[in-house]
């Protein structure tokens, strides 16, 4: 049921992320990473993914990232990142994350310069997707954009259940941090 | 002509009869009103957007930031950050009544604890200016973007709704929540209609294909029935039907330009326009036209009506106006007219004015589709001194002028024909006060007596049949009557010159005057309320109600302005309306409220010298003549009061934020409250009461809007403030704010109670201790005073004596050495007795020697029938202490007590146990009688050492032996 969920939001991230080939407004991911950080009373967990994917269209100010869950690393021990992949984001179900729409502001993204943007699309996390407004701040220099983003995710609303003994030991309110480069 | 020189006038001769109509114009009908600028220091900031709070502040977005205005005063409410600045764009109260401020910059801001604070939600704020913000009846918060589109705030997140979800323009104004709970929004391409279902926002657009005039929609407003008027860009407004979607626009020829506000007030559709000021549609005949006011007020930005239907309007060039609104409406005459000279005023029920020039014409002034259109009329026989006194229109449509001398005439209003009434005789060339009249019946008062004349309902024409009857109330009074009033029960009521007020009921007169009360007996004016009670005013005493039974008077007590009045009316809202020289005091009859029309909404220098310059009109308007021309007033719905709000409650000087608690430390005792009544009609006639209960028990009046209370004394408070537009307060609307002021700990009662009650403890303890120290040493003394004296007793005791002396005479003789030493040893042994008697410890090593002399002595007597062991090492000798003579007394009793025989020699041992105790143990050998006082020696040294030790003195006697044991006494008593 749930796959069946995932075929057609799959189908479009890919779709965004290939279908632009050719096109010479197209900025693809060199480099990107993706932090999280739970902040919890008794614990905090903290992990990454150097595994960002993405690209944007600067002519059409649409963009496209994925990440795959299950390439966070840096938990404070291996049982806890079993925990994250098997109990909490289901990575063998939902393998991928990933948010892709339009950037609000009409910015020439193809230009040098330091700009502040909103971009509106659909988060989905956990299967789960969350039309969302994130702040980012880019830089574009030389033809290479350098993007940091950073916004909450609540696991409530991606349907991830946090268990009553863990409560204090999880957030409910997980930060991300998105630090991307992206090339021509 | 003054009223009072009526009685001088003279005879008037008669003049030509000429007719002779001519036209001219007057400029437009304007609603009074007045601008308020923003002055800053070097700048004067543009408001554009007004808005109105739920607690009845005026709030104004400026160029420069936001402002609150109360009527009078404008102030900043800063951002709390100083170097911000931005243009204000929209302004919203949601339902918690937090303030949110929209800005040009795209941020939004909100009002906390009296500065503006930029709102930081996660997503960011928009780079375009913010248009518009609503509320749905979930909660959620909507605003609109120049650029970018809608939003919307739910659950501490932002969405956006813009071309993705079928926005058919991101250029989007005013937000609209309609009955079912989706949000109208206009855009620059049509009409957008946002519905939200389980967080998705569908879109569905109304534009020119579903029958919208125009593509810009630029304003919305609720037309209630889920109808909505839409404001256009280019073709006006139009209505549409949000349960049918049906679009219909009102027949019009539009010129003014851009819609850039719509509201529906009353009866009216007003349109803020960008190029022709406040448009207004009404909805009763469908007519367009212009709100001309004292301002030329070109593009209006924005505007919104406070409590008392005052319209206030942004504009680009003028400022804040405000405007009386449909309230008030002078008509402006024509510059050469003098004011002095109108004596009379008439609006006839074809909407014509009337009124006269200096030449004592009959002006006519008709307000035609082409302009307004002034026609005097010259009556035969008038001239420049024979004034006109009283117009009135009687049910048939003809028009009666009363004149001063030359009676009364009978005119056409349509085709201007008239006739002087000369039928009755005394009438003719008569002085006429006033001409009233009931349905068929006309009553005109004059010099020369009143007559009342029974007309043909039907018929208007000049020469129809008349019924003349004169109405004789001289019995009474003077015949100088002002007025005639017939009342809804038939009843006919004079108001006489001088003599009171005189009713004429089933054919009876009868009269008040001041033998009734009455201060002022010279009537000017009558009236009726809705439940029949009579209203007259007086030349100087203000107004009286007559509720049959007893007459009430309403002067400055009440809260009148002025005691100079014409005339008084019942307006079609039940209303007495008082027209005095300052304006209108308008009086709801039954909750005694009063309303004030004057300066402040353009009314002043009202004619009142000339009692027949008031005219009603069968809608209950009120006409008046003023400086400025002639005065339309409408009545309008409620009568508001003064709102009084608590600004701001400071403690030294720091503003109170609102969710603080009010319980204050002692020395927390410094008040200020900041208060305000809000009236926009006229902010500046506001007159405050405060009182602090427990303070205070009186009210204390003043015009400041600001009180400080110092160095309060703790206790419970309440602050209450009310305001009023008179010096009566009785309901006038009030503003508390209760606090505690602690008492300081060491004043509370529980801290009293704690310190007496410790006190008492502490005295108690003092004289329970000291009186058992007293009994102890008392006690002590006792014991030692009989230990002495028993021991004194004891060793002066003539046997020991006696037998110490034979003892002493046999030795001498056996062995004058030994003799030598007994004799020094009971000398030594007395010395001790004498040296040890007032102490109360002695070492033991000092009683075993004294004991060890006694011995001595005894042994001198029984020879080795006696035996002492003192097994107790020296250094616990020197270190214990004991009661002087107990060992000595214990071994006499040894002695004394046993029958000391050769063949049972008697064995005393000294030992100390290991519980610090002193053991004295014999072996008992009975005797045949026993001596006298035994016990009492032991008993005696129990005693004493009950004061002396914690520890008891221990006998042991089991038939063999005898063990006394004495605690020791480590340390040294002094």
């Amino acid at each position: 049921m749930l796959f069946t969920k995932m075929k057609p939001l799959l189908f479009t991230v890919f779709f965004i992320l290939f279908a632009f080939h050719g096109f010479t407004q197209l900025y693809t991911v060199s480099s990107g990473k993706v932090d999280f950080r739970s902040d919890a009373p008794l614990e905090l967990i903290k992990a990454s993914s150097i595994e960002l994917k993405g690209k944007i269209d600067v002519e059409k100010r649409q963009f496209a990232f994925t990440v795959k869950m299950n390439s966070f690393l840096g938990f404070n021990s291996p049982l806890q990142r079993e925990h994250f992949n098997e109990n909490y984001v289901e990575s063998d179900v939902f393998p991928d994350a990933s948010f892709f729409g339009r950037i609000i502001e009409e910015i020439d993204l193809s230009k040098d310069g330091s700009y502040e943007v909103r971009a509106k699309g659909k988060l989905t996390v956990h299967g789960v997707t969350q039309e969302r407004i994130i702040k980012s701040v880019v830089v574009v220099k030389e033809g290479v954009i350098r993007l940091v983003a950073a916004f909450t995710v609540l696991l409530a609303d991606h349907n991830i259940p946090v268990p009553k003994v863990v409560h204090e030991k999880l957030a409910s309110e997980i930060k991300v941090e998105v630090n991307a480069e992206l090339k021509h | 002509m003054n009223i009072i020189s009526l009685k001088n006038f003279g005879l008037a001769f008669l003049g030509l009869i000429c007719l002779c109509v001519y036209s001219l114009s007057v400029t437009a009908q304007y609603t009074p009103s007045h601008s308020f600028k923003i002055e800053e220091e070097h700048f004067s900031p543009t408001i554009k957007v007004v808005y109105q709070k739920k607690n009845g502040y005026i709030l104004c977005g400026t160029t420069h930031g936001l402002y609150s205005f109360d009527g009078l005063r404008f102030a900043k409410i800063p951002f709390n950050n100083p170097s911000s600045s931005d243009t204000v764009t929209s302004i919203f109260e949601d339902k918690d009544r937090t303030v949110w401020v929209g800005m040009q910059s795209g941020r939004i801001a909100h009002v906390l604890g009296g500065s503006l604070q930029y709102w930081q939600p996660e997503e960011g704020t928009p780079a375009q200016p913010i248009t518009a913000f609503a509320q749905d009846s979930l909660g959620i918060i909507w605003f609109s973007s120049r650029g970018e589109g809608v939003y919307y705030y739910s659950k501490n997140k932002l969405y956006l709704v813009n071309e993705e979800n079928g926005l058919s323009d991101m250029q989007t104004g005013v937000l609209m929540v309609t009955r079912k709970g989706d949000i109208l929004v206009a855009t620059d391409n049509g009409i957008n209609c946002i519905t939200l279902t389980n967080g998705k926002a569908q879109v569905k657009v109304i534009g020119p294909s579903e029958g919208l005039p125009d593509y810009m929609v630029t304003a919305i407003a609720d037309a209630g029935n889920n109808q909505y008027w839409i404001g256009l860009q280019d073709k006006g407004f139009c209505k549409y039907n949000h349960s049918t979607g049906n679009i219909s626009t009102p027949p019009m020829h539009w010129k003014y330009g851009q819609v850039n506000q719509i509201l529906q007030f009353h009866d009216h559709v007003w349109l803020g326009t960008d190029a022709d000021g406040v448009i207004r549609y009404s909805l009763k005949n469908g007519r367009l036209d212009s709100l001309t006011l004292s301002h030329t007020t070109s593009s209006i930005l924005s505007f919104c009506y406070d409590a008392q239907d005052n319209l206030w309007i942004a504009t680009q060039n003028a400022g804040l106006v405000r405007s009386a609104g449909e309230k008030v409406r002078i008509l402006p005459m024509p510059a050469n007219t003098d004011f002095e000279h109108i004596h009379a005023l008439l609006r006839s029920n074809d909407g014509a004015l009337w009124t006269t020039d200096p030449q004592n014409r009959l002006l006519r002034i008709r307000f035609l589709a082409t302009g307004n259109e002034v026609e005097p009329v010259a009556l035969s026989g008038l001239t420049p001194k024979t004034d006109i006194t009283c117009l009135y229109q009687d049910i048939s449509g003809r028009i009666w002028v009363g004149t001063m001398g030359r009676g009364v005439y009978l005119l056409d209003p349509i085709s201007l024909r008239y006739r002087s009434v000369d039928e009755l005789s005394h009438l003719n060339d008569g002085s006429i006060l006033s001409i009233t009249g009931r349905d068929k019946r006309v009553y005109v008062s004059s010099l020369q007596g009143c007559v009342s004349v029974d007309i043909n309902k039907s018929s208007s024409d000049l020469n129809g049949k008349m019924i003349y009857k004169n109405l004789d109330i001289s019995k009474l009074g003077n015949n100088y009557v002002y007025t005639i009033f017939e009342d809804t029960k038939g009843r006919l009521w004079f108001a006489t010159d001088g003599d009171g007020l005189i009713v004429y009921e089933n054919g009876k007169l009868t009269g008040f005057d001041k033998t009734n009360g009455l201060i002022d007996a010279r009537i000017y004016s009558i009236c009726e309320d809705f439940d029949g009670n009579i209203w007259f005013s007086t030349a100087s005493a203000g107004i009286y109600k007559y509720t049959g039974k007893s007459f009430i008077n309403y002067g400055f007590k009440n809260g009148l302005t002025s005691l100079n009045i014409s005339g008084i009316k019942t307006d079609v809202l039940g209303n007495i309306i008082i027209v005095h020289e300052k304006g209108l005091d308008v009086l709801n009859p039954k909750t005694e409220k009063l309303n004030y029309i004057n300066e402040n909404h353009g009314v002043t220098g009202i004619n009142v010298q000339d009692l027949g310059c008031i005219s009603q009109d069968n809608n209950g308007n009120i006409y008046m003549i003023g400086v400025d021309g002639i005065i339309k007033y409408a009545p309008f719905s409620a009568i508001a009061l003064p709102k009084t709000i608590l600004d701001q409650v400071q403690l030294f000087e720091q503003v109170l934020s609102e969710d603080s608690t009010y319980t204050f430390k002692h020395d927390e005792n410094s008040f200020t409250f900041l208060y305000s009544g809000l009236f926009y009609a006229s902010p500046g006639d506001i007159v405050y009461q405060y009182r602090l209960e427990g303070l205070d028990t009186v009210w204390t009046t003043t015009k400041d809007r600001m009180k400080t209370f110092t160095r309060l004394p703790p206790g419970k408070y309440t602050f209450r403030v009310r305001s009023s537009l008179n010096k009566n307060f009785d309901q006038a609307s009030e503003a508390a704010f209760s606090f505690e002021i602690k008492q300081v700990f060491y004043k509370t009662a529980w801290f009293i109670i704690l310190c007496v009650f410790a006190l008492i403890v502490l005295l108690y303890s003092y004289i329970f201790f000291r009186e058992k120290r007293i009994k102890r040493m008392e006690s002590l003394k006792q014991a030692s005073q009989v230990s002495k004296f028993e021991l004194l007793k004891n060793q002066v005791n003539p046997h020991f004596l006696f037998n110490s002396f034979n003892t002493l005479i046999s030795t001498i003789e056996e062995d004058p050495k030994v003799a030598v030493e007994y004799a020094e040893r009971l000398s030594d042994f007395f010395r001790n007795i004498v040296a040890f008697r007032d102490k109360d410890v002695t070492t033991l090593s000092e009683e075993l020697s004294m004991l060890e002399n006694y011995f001595f002595l005894q042994q001198k007597r029984y020879g080795n029938n006696i035996s002492l062991a003192i097994n107790i090492p020296k250094e616990i000798q020197k270190n214990i202490y004991v009661a002087p003579l107990t060992l000595q007394l214990l071994l006499e009793n040894a002695i004394k007590h046993n029958a000391v025989q050769r063949e049972k020699p008697l064995h005393i041992s000294l030992s100390v146990s290991g519980d610090d105790y002193i053991l004295i143990q014999n072996n008992i050998i009975p005797r045949s009688s026993k001596s006298l006082g035994a016990g009492m020696g032991l008993q005696n040294i129990i005693n004493r050492y009950t004061f002396l030790s914690s520890h008891p003195v221990k006998v042991f006697d089991n038939g063999q032996v005898f063990i006394v044991s004495i605690p020791f006494i480590k340390f040294k008593h002094d």
